[in-house]
């Protein structure tokens, strides 16, 4: 029944809006794959460059509808947190299924891929003789398979939520004994993001750009661990929660969003620029120096909490 | 200037222009003649990049027009070529200074700064005092003189006209050279396709190429 | 953002309104539907959270065979008894057929010596100190007591017993809680009077009311409570809130397949009448090309032109649906969705800011209509540019 909630329903509809334009996406690509060849003159191949066009404009709107729709995504999971006994937020109810964390995993990879894909056709369209196209059509059916992987999972998901069951709260999920990996995040996640913050900057004053984009991979997980185990304590001032999502409520100042808006801004065009790097063989400057002013942005929010907190209070939790 | 080498225009069943071959220097003048229907229009298009060659390669502007993505071809006829079209092709809606400004609107230039080329093309032209009326309402002559302030309004180096003065009297195809002996005088290349004798004969064509087949 | 292009996309369009006012209308009123729903149950959801503060932490009611039995009030002394409850007493409520105004009345009964769990009931017994001495007496509703006032015009009010015979209670005053529902329907009663209105045996309840003092441990003691009262049904605040609030969802989940229906025809005809290209029109785009216009300049001035429609029905819409939920009560919506009951009393629509509503009508509709548009925007920036030669 919960897909008759109207914040689900509303990603119901978006869903159906974007496989109808990834349906048309594939179909191009299919045709791009087989058939392109730009020095042909023949009508079909000028068709096909249309298209091909056609295909970066519905991108683009699905990059531009993917954003929103992701924040509604977390908010409802946070609002049906309130019908859950035993959710605080979107963690639980991410939780309460066993697809809920793959689907989430499964949205963050799309939203990468989308960037990367935004990236290398940027970089495609603006040369005359349309180099990487192939390229960036070969990535379209893996694009289709993450992205209908992430509605399958959620229709799963939102159908399989059932109100009666407990589940647990954030401070459960996210606490450190639960599994090894967690208890090796937990226990190495300041160290893990220092690391990846270090090879970062290194392949940056390096001028190794693939190398840029590989460590961006890894930024991003280790960000995501030290925010989890490093940072929201002091956010919540509480030693106890730690929680990746409770950050985007209202009691917090939605400190979340800028956490996640800067993660997600460097990482997404370091990863690009890596990847467009790859294809291209010419690393793309200033992408590359907007992620990384992105990264340093959020190493410092991340160090802003502890701090403050450790100045006002005297003490580190 | 533009140099066309043996460029052939295919469509399905018709072939318009087979293995033809032109150059036009930079500031010449040249008139394409022949009677409709031989290919005149499909050179201008090609020299626009309007549309592509079926083979051939072509050279306006020092630019390799022959395979240009779309959105480079219109970029290309942004900064290179002016057109003036036989029918005048404004947008009846707009006004004459809008109308004339239009190619500038997806430009970088201040829009102080478009109206401030706009008026003087248009005072150059004796259309400055029709700036606010709406271009449909206008007679023939003072539109075409709208179409070709909207054809110069981005400076540009090549200037193609198609049959311009098919809608014409005879003192007004004579307003016209001049103004297209200023355009000349201005050093840019225009290219004209007609097949007006008077134009043919008046004296302003450096170049004159027949396209009969 | 290009101003002037932006300008042009105005222009062209007041050059071809007619086929902007249709597609304006439409979405206009899709987005009033819309809202009007996402209203609705916003304002239902906050009526209904304020209602609950007359739930008890725990309830605990009798259910043989499906059926809901009284229950007796002695299993209060065992409760009572259990480690973390606070306190624990038999609850007297029950709906009263008031066959003049076609509603039922909710008739409580409290002891007024009693600590009130509910806010509202609280604030009515210090504000009448003097049901402490009085032996019967009634508290109504502000809203009912305005009713009863138009009806009877007198401080008494009498209740018909199930034995056929009346009793007539004075009115002692009125009591405003945050719930309209509740201020339209509720008459607090003392305990006696309440059992004889509505018929309750003595050493009977309706049900038997549970509090806990720390909410952590309200699902232990529920659990506790089934086990010692294999008869009873013992349920939770908690999931009392959550199955009211997921009745109003359920509702305005019919309503969703109304709308999607509708955004899909909406869909349907913006794709059809933006494809639908006249020759007037592929010239106008060709001539564009032909003067330097890229496509994406071109998708550019659609965008606009999209935007500048969205936005205009959004502006139209969000006041005209403010109005007819907030200011008209909403008729013909507000019944389906308090249900076809007559029996309910009419109650006015809380105002709650719907912050989140506006957007999510944005986020239903303005996609769609982007979406419908994008298509045929992309078939008008590859015209053949060439047509603007013939």
């Amino acid at each position: 029944m919960s897909f008759l909630i109207p914040d689900i329903f509303v990603q119901m509809i978006l869903y159906a809006v974007l496989t109808f334009f990834l349906c048309i996406s594939l179909f191009v690509s299919s045709r791009v794959i087989f058939h392109w060849d730009f020095s042909n003159t023949s009508e079909k191949q000028y068709l096909l460059e249309k298209q091909t066009y056609l295909v970066s404009v519905l991108m683009k709107y699905a990059f531009a509808i993917n954003i929103p729709a992701f924040l509604i995504f977390i908010y409802s999971n946070d609002k049906l947190s309130a019908y859950l006994t035993g959710a605080m937020c979107a963690a639980g109810v991410l939780n309460a299924t066993v697809y809920g964390k793959y689907l989430i995993i499964f949205k963050i990879i799309n939203l990468y891929l989308s960037a990367v894909w935004l990236t290398v056709n940027h970089f495609d369209t603006r040369l005359e003789t349309m180099p990487y196209t192939t390229v960036k059509f070969r990535m379209i059916p893996m694009l289709f398979a993450t992205f209908c992987m992430e509605g399958t999972l959620f229709i799963m998901h939102f159908a399989s939520i059932d109100p009666a069951v407990p589940v647990s709260c954030c401070n459960v999920i996210f606490a450190e004994d639960t599994s090894v990996l967690r208890m090796f995040f937990s226990e190495h996640a300041v160290s893990l993001f220092a690391a990846a913050f270090i090879l970062t900057s290194a392949a940056f004053l390096l001028k190794r750009p693939v190398l840029y984009g590989a460590a961006n991979i890894l930024y991003a997980a280790a960000g995501i661990a030290v925010l989890i185990y490093g940072v929201s304590p002091y956010i919540y001032e509480l030693p106890t929660h730690k929680c990746p999502f409770c950050i985007l409520q209202s009691g917090y100042g939605y400190a979340g969003y800028w956490f996640y808006i800067a993660l997600f801004g460097g990482t997404a065009s370091g990863i690009s620029a890596g990847v467009q790097t790859c294809i291209s063989g010419k690393a793309p400057k200033r992408m590359i120096t907007v992620s990384m002013v992105c990264n340093c942005a959020y190493l410092l929010l991340c160090a802003w909490y502890p701090a403050s907190y450790y100045l006002t209070n005297g003490t580190w939790l | 200037m533009i140099k066309f080498t043996s460029v052939t225009k295919k469509y399905k069943d018709v072939t318009p222009l087979e293995n033809f071959s032109m150059d036009i220097a930079a500031g010449e003048t040249a008139i394409l003649s022949g009677r409709s229907g031989s290919g005149k229009t499909t050179i201008l298009a090609l020299a626009a990049a309007l549309t592509r060659p079926t083979s051939g390669n072509i050279e306006v502007n020092s630019k390799q027009t022959a395979k240009l993505p779309e959105e480079f071809a219109s970029l290309f006829r942004r900064e290179s070529v002016g057109i003036i079209f036989q029918n005048y092709n404004l947008m009846p809606n707009l006004t004459t200074l809008d109308n004339v400004t239009l190619p500038l609107l997806p430009t970088k230039i201040p829009f102080r700064q478009q109206r401030e080329r706009a008026f003087a093309l248009m005072e150059k032209l004796g259309i400055a005092d029709k700036a606010k009326t709406i271009a449909g309402r206008l007679s023939g002559g003072e539109q075409q003189r709208i179409a070709i302030a909207r054809a110069l309004i981005n400076n540009p180096p090549v200037v193609l006209a198609d049959e311009p003065t098919s809608n014409l009297d005879a003192k007004l195809t004579e307003n016209l050279l001049e103004i297209f002996a200023g355009i000349k005088a201005e050093g840019r290349t225009l290219l004209i396709a007609t097949h007006d004798k008077v134009v043919t004969e008046s004296g302003i064509a450096d170049k004159i190429i027949r396209t009969e087949l | 953002m290009k101003a002037g292009l932006f300008e042009f996309a105005l222009c062209s369009m007041s050059g071809r309104r007619s086929k902007f006012i249709f597609v304006y209308i439409i979405l206009t009123l899709l987005m009033l539907l819309c809202f009007s729903v996402f209203f609705i149950t916003a304002s239902l959801r906050a009526e209904s959270s304020y209602g609950s503060e007359a739930v008890p932490d725990i309830s605990v009611t009798m259910n043989r065979g499906g059926r809901n039995e009284l229950i007796s009030t002695s299993r209060v002394d065992d409760i009572i008894l259990i480690p973390g409850v606070q306190y624990a007493e038999p609850a007297y409520f029950g709906l009263y057929r008031f066959d003049y105004l076609k509603a039922n009345l909710t008739v409580v009964g409290i002891d007024p010596f009693a600590q009130q769990y509910a806010q509202s009931f609280e604030k009515a017994v210090k504000r009448h100190k003097n049901i402490l001495t009085q032996e019967r007496w009634m508290i109504t509703g502000n809203k009912l007591a305005d009713t009863l006032k138009a009806i009877y015009n007198r401080d008494a009010f009498s209740f018909a017993k199930p034995d056929g015979t009346y009793l007539e209670l004075p009115v002692a005053g009125t009591f405003s809680p945050q719930s309209q529902l509740m201020s339209a329907s509720t008459v607090l009663t003392d305990v006696e009077s309440a059992k004889e209105i509505l018929g309750i045996p003595d050493g009977k309840a309706v049900q038997i009311s549970v509090y806990v003092g720390n909410p952590e441990e309200t699902d232990t003691i529920a659990q506790k409570l089934s086990v010692m009262f294999p008869d009873t049904e013992v349920t939770t605040k908690a999931v009392k809130q959550a199955s009211v609030s997921n009745l109003f969802d359920f509702s305005s989940g019919i309503f969703m397949l109304v709308f999607s229906v509708s955004l899909f025809t909406f869909f349907i005809i913006v794709f059809d009448r933006a494809a639908g290209l006249n020759m007037e029109e592929r010239r106008e785009i060709a001539v564009l090309k032909a003067v330097g216009y890229t496509p994406s300049d071109i998708i550019k001035v659609r965008f606009y032109e999209t935007l500048i429609t969205a936005i205009s029905s959004f502006i139209t819409a969000l006041p005209l649906a403010l109005f007819y939920v907030y200011c008209v009560q909403a008729p013909l919506l507000k019944s389906i969705f308090i249900g076809y009951s007559y029996m309910r009393p009419d109650f006015v629509l809380p105002f709650v800011f719907p912050a989140k509503e506006i957007a999510l009508t944005f986020m239903a509709t303005v996609p769609v209509y982007a979406a419908a548009v994008i298509i045929p925007a992309w078939r008008a920036s590859v015209t053949d540019a060439q047509e603007s030669l013939r």
